[in-house]
């Protein structure tokens, strides 16, 4: 009887040796040539052959769309934004059903958000893109070149027909841009298929586009962190807030890190389509959503839009955001604070 | 009958104990064997080109990419100056906690924080 008491309290360890092993470990994978971000997989999975597979799937998805959504690169056999806006004011060119359904989705996200997210910003974003790659001679784009330049961004010159899966540009001006849209839109795709593969644990995090997939298989825990960056960089946390999530998307976007200088005064990526300058009502908006193509276009619009407008959108779609003003104090929806873990009204 | 009773608990007390001191000593080397302080990876063209502990203060450049500079400093680690048009590396300023990272597109270069404590973050955004 004792003798078999002993044997089980050798047994003991040995089972526990043997219940880690059969644990899904975590696993990472990286890549910086896509969509001008640098984007980050992690997973939790049994095996690491297992994880390259989910990896695999995900990378190629993101693949697919960044040359989809190009502006400067030609790829044989796709037509890709690049093809339609080098054939603006022709007549309509036959495209995927993946880019079609992508254009129509982007007319809807003018629509959703008054026009603050604008896929044919192209001559718009183009004069700020010329300023900001001069290093050493920075100037901002002249008042008379972007009124000019506004006058090419009319949403209704993206013309698409269902029937025959066609694009055409009405104005020879005009041109598309996916900025605001693609990232959020891949990341989904991605997360997807690699779902239908069947990854259940894991975290796609495409340059502040984040996707939760599951939650994470480890021991004591039941969700993802994500720490929200502190805006300002001179702040001794660089974090401003800590949220606990699962299976839901987050998305930031902020005026920090990506801007150019002039004369003092910082010029930031993000732009307002009525003014065609830099939008400056916040440093960060962070949006929380189940879905990453939704979430992308609300950060851009809630950006953009004064915070009671923004909050009316984001109540629509049952968005949880967090708003850091420019003197870093905060609003947030009730969703958001109870996902936070360190904010307190 | 008696006797043999307590003979196997002897046994089964110097088992317990030896199973004990076996356990704190396995304990011991994990916690001493593990890196003191923080590490980060830096990364070229998507390959880990050097792993470096941030307990010691140094600025130095990576041979293949000589016109990058890094800085580390008090625990922390960042791109001190680098060539490149949009400046959003050294803007990123110092890095320190694991999930952060510091990125050079034009160079395709990225430092990351490491660690593989599970209470760690999963993502900094």
């Amino acid at each position: 009887m004792n003798t078999r008491i002993s044997i089980v309290l050798l047994l003991l360890p040995l089972l526990g040796f043997a219940a880690t092993g059969c644990q899904a470990q975590k696993y990472e994978a990286s890549f910086s040539d896509l969509f001008d971000t640098y984007t980050t997989i992690t997973g939790y999975t049994m095996s690491e052959d297992e994880f390259s597979d989910y990896a695999a799937v995900i990378y190629d998805t993101m693949l697919y769309y960044h040359q989809l959504f190009d502006i400067y690169h030609e790829y044989e056999g796709i037509v890709n934004l690049k093809t339609i806006n080098d054939n603006a004011g022709g007549s309509p060119i036959v495209v995927s059903q993946d880019l079609f359904d992508f254009l129509q989705w982007a007319k809807e996200a003018y629509s959703i958000t008054s026009g603050s997210v604008n896929v044919a910003l192209g001559p718009v974003l183009r004069l700020w893109e010329d300023c900001r790659t001069k290093a050493e001679s920075a100037s901002i784009p002249d008042a008379a070149s972007l009124s000019e330049a506004l006058l090419h961004t009319h949403i209704d010159a993206l013309i698409l027909d269902p029937s025959t899966c066609t694009v055409c540009l009405s104005d020879p001006e005009a041109s598309l841009d996916a900025g605001a849209l693609a990232k959020g839109y891949a990341v989904e795709a991605a997360a997807k298929r690699a779902r239908d593969a069947g990854f259940t644990s894991g975290v796609i995090n495409a340059g502040g586009n984040v996707r939760c997939i599951g939650t994470p298989q480890v021991r004591h825990r039941n969700a993802f962190s994500i720490g929200i960056q502190n805006p300002d960089e001179t702040a001794e946390n660089p974090l401003f807030d800590t949220i606990q999530v699962s299976d839901l998307s987050i998305v930031t976007s902020g005026d920090y890190q990506r801007y150019f200088i002039v004369d003092g005064t910082r010029y930031h990526h993000i732009l307002d389509p009525t003014t065609a300058m830099p939008a400056d009502r916040f440093r960060s908006v962070t949006v929380i959503h189940a879905d990453s193509k939704i979430a992308d276009m609300l950060s851009t619009a809630l950006f953009i839009l004064p915070y009671e407008e923004g909050l009316s959108l984001a109540n629509s779609y049952e968005a949880e955001v967090l708003w850091i003003f420019g003197d870093l104090t905060w609003e947030a929806t009730e969703g958001y604070k109870a996902m936070s873990q360190t904010l307190t009204p | 009958m008696n006797n043999h009773r307590k003979f196997f608990k002897k046994t089964d007390l110097l088992l317990i104990g030896g199973l004990c001191v076996l356990a704190l000593i396995l304990l011991l080397v994990v916690t001493l064997s593990s890196p003191k302080g923080t590490t980060a990876q830096i990364y070229l063209h998507d390959v880990c080109v050097m792993t470096c502990d941030l307990s010691e203060d140094s600025i130095f450049q990576i041979d293949q990419a000589p016109e990058v500079t890094f800085q580390i400093q008090d625990g922390k680690i960042r791109f001190l100056s680098s060539d490149c048009p949009d400046q959003v590396c050294v803007r990123t300023g110092f890095i320190s906690l694991a999930g952060q990272t510091a990125v050079c597109l034009p160079h395709r270069l990225v430092v990351r924080i490491i660690s593989d404590s599970p209470s760690d973050l999963d993502v900094i955004i």
